[in-house]
Order: C-alpha cells, then structure tokens, then sequence
C-alpha cells in the first residue's frame, strides 16, 4: 500500500492533484518509512492540510482528522463516556426491573465514544490520521499527544490498555504561531513547505483548472510570487485564492491579465482592505503587470 | 563497501556534532534516524542525501539556514573543502596579527594596556596616523614628571574612550567568530556568508539596531511590525489552563434537565469569562539608548498594530505617554510626525524611577495580573535603588516584567545594573530583530 520509491510516491501524489517537489515527497516517503509522525511547518495557505488529505487520497487510507485548537482536551480527542446513554440504561433497568446494572456492564463498547485519536489507533485497517494547527493546543495536551505517538497506545482506566492494529500515518500541521516543545518535534519527521515556485504554481493551476490557458496560467503564479515577495502585504496569497483567481478569470473568460482586470479581481487574493491600500500605494497593476 | 559506510556514518557523526556545536538541536536519536533514512535512498545522489539529513537532523525553520550553510561547506570535495579551511585559517591568522600589533603598540610603562579584544581591533582598523595619535599620547603620558605605573588605569580608560570614539567613524572592525567548532579554521568558514543567501529580510534581521542605515528603516518598521503581531499572538493567548476541569453549573443543570423530569441527563459547565493580556510597554530614549530609539519606537509601532490594549510610554529624564500617538492605521512616517509633535526629550539622562512613579500615581489600573510590562532599555539609569524599589513593587502587581536590553549579553559584565534589574524582571538581550523573535519564540515562559 506505501510506494516503494519515491518517484511513485510522486506519482501517486500527482494523480490525487497534490504537486510538489522532490525534497517534500522524499521527506514524506522518509515518514512513511520509518514510521514516523511528520510535522509540516510552513505560512497559512501553503497546501500542509492538503499534503495530509492528498495523501489519504493517495495512498488509499481512511482519513481522520483531528482539529486543534485552545482548550482542546483528551475527551474531545481520544475518547468520552456516552453518560447520557449510561443514565437512560440505568433509568431503564430500575424502570424495568430488570437485573441490576454492574460497573462493568456501564463501562463498554456499547458507553465509549471514540473521538479521532482513539478511532485511529483502533482502525482495522491503516489510516491516515491528520492532527491539524497543532500550535493552536495547549502545551498539556501537546505533552499528551507525545505520549500518544510514541508508543501509539493508549490506557483507558475501566478497559485497559488499546495497542495500535496498525500504526497511523501521522501528520502534524502548524502554522508556528506558537512554538512546539523539543520533546515534540525530537518524534517527528520535519518538513518546511514554502510557497511554490511560479513555475510550480502554475503546475497547479493547470493540474486544477484544466481550462486554463498556459498563458494565463504562468502569468497569475508569476502575479502571486510579486505579491508574496512585497513585505508591506500582511497577508500573502495562499495557493487556494491563486485558484480562486484563476477560476474567476475563466468564468469571465479571460486568457490574459491586463490591468483593469487585475483591479477588479484584485480582491479574491488581497483580503484585507490594508493589502489592497498597500497594493494600489506601493505597487500598482500596471507596475504589477510589467513584472510578470 | 564496508569501508565506504564506515566512512559516511564516521562523516556522519563529525556534521551532527557541528550542527549540535551551531544550536541544533540534533542528539543521538536524529543521527540514528538519519543512517536509518539513508537506507532507504541513494545515498550517492547529493540532492537526495541532502534532503534526508534535512528531514532527520533538523527540527525547526530556524535551524535549515544553519543546517544549509554547514551542509554545503561540509559536503564538498576534499579539495575545495581544503581550500576553504586554508581560507579560514589564514583569516585567523591575520585576526591574530593584528591582535597582537595592537598590544605590542599599546604599552604603558613596557605594561600592556588592559584592553577588550574589541578594543585591539578598533585600534588595528584604524589609520596608521590614527594609530599614530594614539601612540603618541602615550607617549608623551610616560614623559610627564612623577609619572609611573600607577597612572596605568588613567591612561588605559582615557585610551579606551578615545577608541570608543574612534569605532563609530571605522567602517568595518574585524571580529572574530564565535568558537563553535573548536577549529577556527572551521569557524572563520561558517561564519562567512552563503553564497546565494543575500537576501534582506535575512540580512536586517540579524543587523544589529544602530547599524541599520536610513534607507533601511521603512523595511525594518515592516518586519518588526510582522515580528510584534507574532509576538502579540503568542502574549495574548492563554495556553495555560484555568478552567481545563470545568465546573459543573448547578443553576444550569437543573434549568436544562426540568423536560427530563428531573434526571441530570444533560451536563453544563461554568465558564470562567476569557480575559486577554494587556501591555504596558516602556522605551528608553536617553542619549545612552540613542542609537535603539528607532527601534524603540519600530518595536512599539509594531505592538500597537498588533495588540488591542496597549499603553506606551517612553522615558528619558522625563516621562512621555504615547499610546495616542500611535493609533492603529497609521503609516509610521505619520506615527513619528506625531512623536514630534508631543515634544519628548530624546537624548538626555536617564531617570527610570520617576518613569515608574508616573505609572504607579497615574495608571494604578493597569497595574494587576493582566498586565505584561515590557520595558526596552540598557538599564543605564540614575536613581538606580530606587527604580529597583519601584520596578519590584510594578512586578508584585502585574503578570510580569520583560526586560529587552539591546546591549549585547557579552557587556552585560559592565554594568552592574544589568544584575540587579535581572532580579526584577525577565531579561532578554535584544539588539537585532532575530534576537527579538528569538526572545519571543524560544525563550519565553509566560
């Protein structure tokens, strides 16, 4: 089920629409062999979350996600109790005369709520499991997560102790807002993804808006890098809105940029109204244009 | 073949250990990782060898730089790898020669002056009729009647002083690397620049904050403004857990669970209300601080961008209070047009104290455990006892106390009132804008 080699590896990758180059795919394959988790750093937009789904896709594994955030704990992310439906059997039982209910019979299968972790870990077949914006948790369950991961098993007190079937594929995204412990990252595989080269880019686009001409195709990706290379924007375009962009010039039927073009369109990859006054200040769609 | 993987795990081992030697934090257990991968790729590709030592040794985005740079000195071929440690040495070399000009020319009384290496090297990049100077006035200092020996520390400070002077106008004084490696051959090559590498982002955030020339400071307000919103997203989210275990709201319960009969089918908890942090940042513009007031004044612009609730205030003899001044919005030509305007007494002494006395009459609100209290000084200051008393009393009310000193940690030594402001607040060395991400990203606790 995991590409023997990179290039198909690569391949595979390709085919589910995920573009990208030699050194992300070798690290990726890296992961996958050694069987470890793989952290993915980078600025918002760079394509992390895609790199886990593609590789679901890819690899032809359940995807589970895990979405992080503040006050995330192990009840939301590995398993809970049903009490509600543990407060009806009992109600149940004495409404019905029925046998007394035992601990044991409260604290089964039937009670447990499996949240991503858990699920993952439990899997009868190999999953990939994505841990999204892991910098957005909190350091106790970061702490937790480490644990998780390096035994890929997990103690639940009135069942025991549940050992992997099959380990995960890990992937860890975080756009570094917080910084990660040592203790973290010393059981992860690291991968910095940076923005595509234009001419990448415009690999993507082609791969994702067939119907666009390669004209058009290059100069939005070479439009894009001028933007991200402006340090007055806040907030760079990520792949996605280049997508938008060129899919909203396909539906206006548009095989090339010109200005004006560019001035009414501006808005689908410049989202605030700072970075549209910056552009329009500092840079312009002509001066744009002439560098594309 | 065993002989050649001998070889490369022996290679291996001698990169880890200068990676490890640089900052990074590769142990025993990324360099198995590493030999692990190398199975698994070819490992007579560089391209491939390159990018499975990146993926196994290196853990953070701050260490790929340190990483490429070693990487791509280390692994070339034995000639040019030869040419480059002959390269470094020489350097060493010459950075020894004129070391030792310098203090068989600065001699009083056949005694060596006592000076920092720095010093030696102000003195040997100076002109030889600047030198010339110099070697006279001590020459002529050993002339005067009743002159002796004990004049020595007279003379070294006056020398040192006129040295002090003197660097300012010398465009570039040697400096010798860190000694990371144990090889100055090796740290002379590290320490020279990638080629390829040029960019300026990288360049000013690690050019210290005096040396930044005009044209450069509309890019340094951008990238500290960028570093400050990272920071202020980091000082305002609460990742410590107060209401982790949530208590079980009665009132609530009951009301949810009256259309079960009365059986507590539905849980609610008790939230306690989210309160974000507050800053009060306070900037030292006294003549000591002259050349970090620009960023004083950058690294304020930037947290006013990115922190809702801010209070600034910059200090000399007096106190200025800023926050209106710099509103959010503002171009930071507009914010200075403002500053000036409020007529602050940039370039005087320094009084931190009544600095502080002004915050504890006038702000007492701001003074409890949502406030963080950043203050950007070299602690140079008169009414030390006092200012201590004052800064111990601010931080026994507020969350914390922050100190960013721009004098470099190596001088901190000099000044005693480096040590007894450490005892009062979080003291960090912050002289360039990578020093500032750094205090922010790695080094603190908050």
């Amino acid at each position: 089920m995991i590409p023997e080699n990179v290039s198909d590896l690569q391949r595979c990758l390709k085919e589910t629409g995920y573009i990208c180059g030699e050194e992300t795919v070798l690290t990726v394959f890296l992961a996958l062999q050694l069987q470890k988790p793989l952290l993915i750093e980078g600025a918002p937009g760079v394509g992390k979350t895609e790199m886990g789904k593609a590789l679901s896709r890819a690899l032809n594994m359940e995807l589970i996600r895990l979405q992080c955030y503040e006050g995330l704990d192990e009840n939301k992310a590995l398993y809970e109790w049903n009490y509600q439906k543990q407060l009806i059997s009992i109600q149940l039982s004495r409404e019905l005369q029925k046998e007394h209910l035992s601990e044991n019979d409260l604290f089964t299968e039937e009670y447990l709520m499996e949240r991503p972790l858990l699920k993952a870990i439990r899997a009868d077949q190999k999953v990939v499991l994505l841990i999204d914006e892991v910098d957005k948790c909190d350091h106790e369950f970061e702490a937790f997560l480490f644990e998780v991961l390096s035994d890929y098993q997990v103690s639940i007190p009135e069942m025991g102790t549940t050992e992997a079937r099959n380990i995960p594929v890990v992937i860890l995204t975080s756009n570094s807002e917080r910084e990660l412990s040592d203790a973290l990252r010393r059981r992860c595989i690291y991968l910095y993804l940076d923005y595509p080269s234009p001419q990448r880019e415009a690999e993507i686009i082609k791969q994702r808006c067939p119907q666009v001409g390669e004209e058009l195709a290059e100069s939005v990706s070479r439009a894009v890098e001028v933007l991200r290379r402006d340090e007055k924007i806040q907030k760079r375009p990520s792949i996605a809105e280049t997508l938008d962009w060129v899919n909203a010039l396909v539906e206006l039927n548009r095989n090339e940029l010109s200005p004006t073009l560019v001035e009414n369109t501006l808005n689908l990859v410049l989202k605030s109204h700072r970075d549209q006054q910056v552009f329009h200040q500092e840079t312009g769609a002509h001066k744009l244009l002439e560098q594309v | 073949m065993e002989e050649l993987k001998d070889r490369l795990e022996d290679h291996l081992v001698r990169f880890t250990d200068m990676l490890r030697k640089q900052g990074v934090k590769a142990g025993t257990s990324e360099l198995q990782e590493a030999l692990l991968a190398l199975r698994y790729i070819d490992p007579l590709c560089k391209t491939s060898f390159k990018s499975a030592l990146k993926a196994t040794l290196v853990k953070k985005p701050s260490e790929l730089e340190v990483f490429e740079k070693t990487f791509n000195r280390y692994f070339v071929p034995a000639t040019e790898k030869e040419k480059q440690l002959e390269k470094g040495w020489e350097k060493e070399a010459n950075y020894r020669e004129k070391k030792k000009m310098a203090e068989e020319e600065l001699k009083f009384k056949e005694q060596q002056l006592n000076l920092k290496e720095e010093e030696k090297m102000v003195y040997a990049s100076l002109a030889s009729r600047d030198r010339e100077k110099i070697k006279s006035f001590i020459r002529d200092s050993e002339q005067g009647k009743k002159v002796d020996a004990s004049f020595k520390p007279l003379i070294e400070s006056l020398v040192k002083s006129t040295l002090r002077y003197r660097k300012e106008r010398v465009s570039h004084v040697e400096r010798r690397p860190e000694p990371v490696t144990g090889d100055p051959g090796w740290d002379w090559m590290l320490s020279s620049p990638e080629p390829g590498n040029n960019s300026s982002a990288s360049r000013l955030l690690n050019s210290d904050f005096k040396d930044i020339a005009e044209k450069d400071i509309p890019r340094v307000v951008e990238l500290s403004r960028k570093i400050s919103m990272k920071l202020a997203k980091i000082l305002s989210r609460r990742y410590k857990l107060t209401y982790k275990k949530k208590k079980l709201d009665m009132r609530k319960i009951l009301r949810e669970n009256i259309s079960y009969g009365g059986y507590l089918v539905k849980l609610k908890y008790g939230h306690k209300k989210k309160k974000k942090l507050r800053l009060l940042v306070l900037g030292d513009v006294s003549g000591s601080m002259d050349r970090y007031s620009s960023f004083v004044m950058t690294f304020i612009y930037g947290l006013s961008w990115a922190v809702k609730e801010v209070e600034c205030f910059v200090f000399a003899e007096g106190t200025s209070r800023m926050t209106s001044c710099f509103k959010k919005g503002l171009s930071f030509e507009e914010v200075m047009n403002r500053v000036m305007q409020k007529r602050v007494e940039w370039g005087k002494g320094t009084n931190l104290a009544q600095a502080l006395e002004r915050i504890c009459l006038d702000y007492p609100g701001w003074l409890n455990s949502r406030t963080l209290v950043i203050v950007v000084s070299d602690t140079r200051t008169t009414h030390l006892e006092d200012s201590l008393q004052k800064l111990q009393f601010i931080k026994s009310r507020v969350k914390d106390v922050l100190w960013l000193n721009p004098l470099p940690a190596s001088q901190w030594e000099e000044f005693s009132s480096v040590e007894k402001f450490q005892h009062s607040a979080l003291m960090y060395p912050c002289s360039c804008l990578a020093d500032l991400e750094e205090v922010f990203r790695y080094n603190m606790k908050i």
